[in-house]
């Protein structure tokens, strides 16, 4: 299987943060959640991957191919929809067709057109007339008429009311239907990665706390919960957002680590907003 | 080429709304020019109201984030900056011919005769200042966004201003000037070709300094 997208020790510091030796795979045909809490470098590492930032150091293919090297050659293959609409507020959504077709190789007017119609989008609506959630289809349709085999999506979610944010779902699997488009879209908001998510990567503090199938996160973590008497120091370094009160303690363990646990410690399986939560109180690390 | 043809395209159409702001200013030169009776001033001032316009292409993208749309589309940076040096030439075009037209037309309906050289000259200085202006002020919007830098939006007028006035002091103005429009009055023909070879100097310049400044930013 090839790859829509490679990121291997992507390096990029600032004055307060920096995205450190971040690494994952996204193999073609796939969705990709990308999830970390706010500020943990998720649109840093997309700005890097759209090389609208410039890394420090480490490497990024898309389809094979350097994202600053190859630039041209892979922005005719790649699309982009940010959280925030890029387009004038006072264009026409006929004329975004006209001022953007020309950059394109592969732009296909009747698959536009085809996508405005399914998005009931009217053609002669200025931008600033349309809702988030149709600003959000209008950046898609343009994103999906050139022919893009991958789709970077940047909190697409965020903002968009249950149904609309339901109706973004369902284009995106439609989208990689074929087995040869790919998305990789980050987001904070866990239970659209349940639903569509085949991949998921978790970021923190702009480091890689995971990457792999949602499947395999999900088995390859769990929550250990017990009493005081039961947190020996060994345990405390091993686990991951502890939290400690009168009652008990609680925090996530790799599975790995699960070998002699004293029985009286109950473990469960978390959910990936629990992963994230303990990620974020901090604790062990995790390669 | 086809590529800067289309980011030009895109500045135009960014644009497109404050371009239709570009007749009311033209009134103003207009009604200026009147009440001074002088048609040249008609002709400097459309170009000064231009280099406006040419400006509001950095506003507009920073209003709708529509930066972010360079970001994506596959385009190198140094073409995007072409594109908008572009743009401002493109806009320049209509401009100086309306700034001729008025020029003249207000001349004839005040009975002002303005000889041929003078017209000329005046309408290649109006062009360089443009080409000047812009030239100052892209370099600057694109180091530090229009919103931040619009202040130095009127910076080349100030220069032109204080580069008269000490050209004034120390040398003989009057005597310089009429060496210099004497010069063009038999060669007509060349005031253009002046001021389109010195205003395309000065984009060419500020261009490649833009290009050294945007290449190293992020979007």
């Amino acid at each position: 299987m090839s790859n829509a997208l490679e990121v291997q020790n992507l390096h990029k510091p600032y004055s307060d943060f920096t995205l450190d030796s971040v690494s994952f795979t996204l193999p073609s045909g796939n969705i990709m959640g990308f999830v970390g809490q706010n500020g943990a470098g998720k649109t840093t590492t997309i700005r890097c991957i759209l090389n609208m930032a410039v890394r420090d150091g480490g490497e990024i293919k898309i389809f094979g191919l350097d994202n600053v090297r190859d630039e041209l050659a892979v922005k005719q293959e790649l699309a982009a929809v940010f959280d925030e609409n890029f387009f004038v507020e006072s264009w026409r959504v006929h004329e975004v067709e006209k001022i953007i077709k020309g950059f394109y190789s592969k732009w296909d007017s009747r698959l536009y057109g085809d996508y405005l119609t399914k998005f009931e989008l009217s053609p002669d609506k200025q931008v600033k007339e349309l809702s988030r959630g149709m600003k959000l289809k209008l950046m898609l349709a343009m994103a999906m008429s050139h022919g893009a085999k991958l789709l970077i999506l940047d909190e697409p979610t965020s903002g968009l009311d249950p149904v609309a944010r339901d109706g973004l779902l369902d284009i995106l699997r439609e989208y990689v239907a074929d087995g040869e488009k790919s998305v990789f879209f980050s987001t904070h908001i866990t239970s659209d990665l349940e639903r569509i998510a085949d991949y998921i990567t978790l970021i923190d503090h702009g480091r890689i706390f995971y990457t792999g199938t949602r499947d395999s996160l999900l088995e390859h973590f769990c929550i250990v919960k017990g009493n005081k008497t039961d947190l020996s120091d060994e345990l405390k370094r091993k686990l991951i957002g502890l939290s400690v009160t009168s009652a008990g303690f609680a925090g996530m363990l790799p599975v790995s680590e699960m070998k002699g646990l004293p029985g009286s410690i109950t473990t469960e399986q978390p959910a990936i907003d629990e992963i994230l939560v303990y990620i974020s109180k901090g604790g062990a690390t995790h390669a | 080429m086809h590529r800067i043809m289309n980011a030009a395209k895109l500045d135009f159409y960014a644009a497109r709304s404050s371009l239709k702001l570009s007749a009311l200013m033209f009134i103003l030169a207009i009604v200026i020019g009147a009440a001074t009776k002088q048609p040249m001033i008609i002709m400097v001032l459309v170009m000064v109201f231009a280099t406006y316009l040419g400006g509001t292409v950095f506003s507009t993208h920073e209003k709708n984030h529509s930066d972010k749309l360079y970001g994506i589309l596959p385009l190198k940076k140094t073409e995007m900056i072409a594109g908008r040096y572009l743009y401002a030439l493109v806009i320049s075009v209509p401009s100086i011919v309306i700034a001729g037209v008025l020029g003249r037309a207000i001349s004839s309906i005040l009975n002002i005769t303005i000889d041929s050289t003078t017209f000329w000259i005046a309408l290649a200085l109006a062009f360089v200042y443009y080409c000047f202006s812009v030239g100052i002020a892209y370099p600057i919007y694109f180091k530090f966004t229009f919103a931040k830098a619009y202040i130095f939006t009127m910076m080349p007028l100030y220069l032109v201003v204080l580069a008269v006035m000490i050209f004034t002091r120390k040398s003989n103005y009057l005597n310089n000037l009429s060496q210099f429009i004497n010069f063009f009055n038999n060669r007509t023909y060349l005031a253009p070709i002046f001021g389109i070879l010195c205003g395309l100097l000065l984009m060419t310049v500020s261009a490649w300094i833009a290009n050294l400044i945007y290449t190293r930013k992020e979007i």
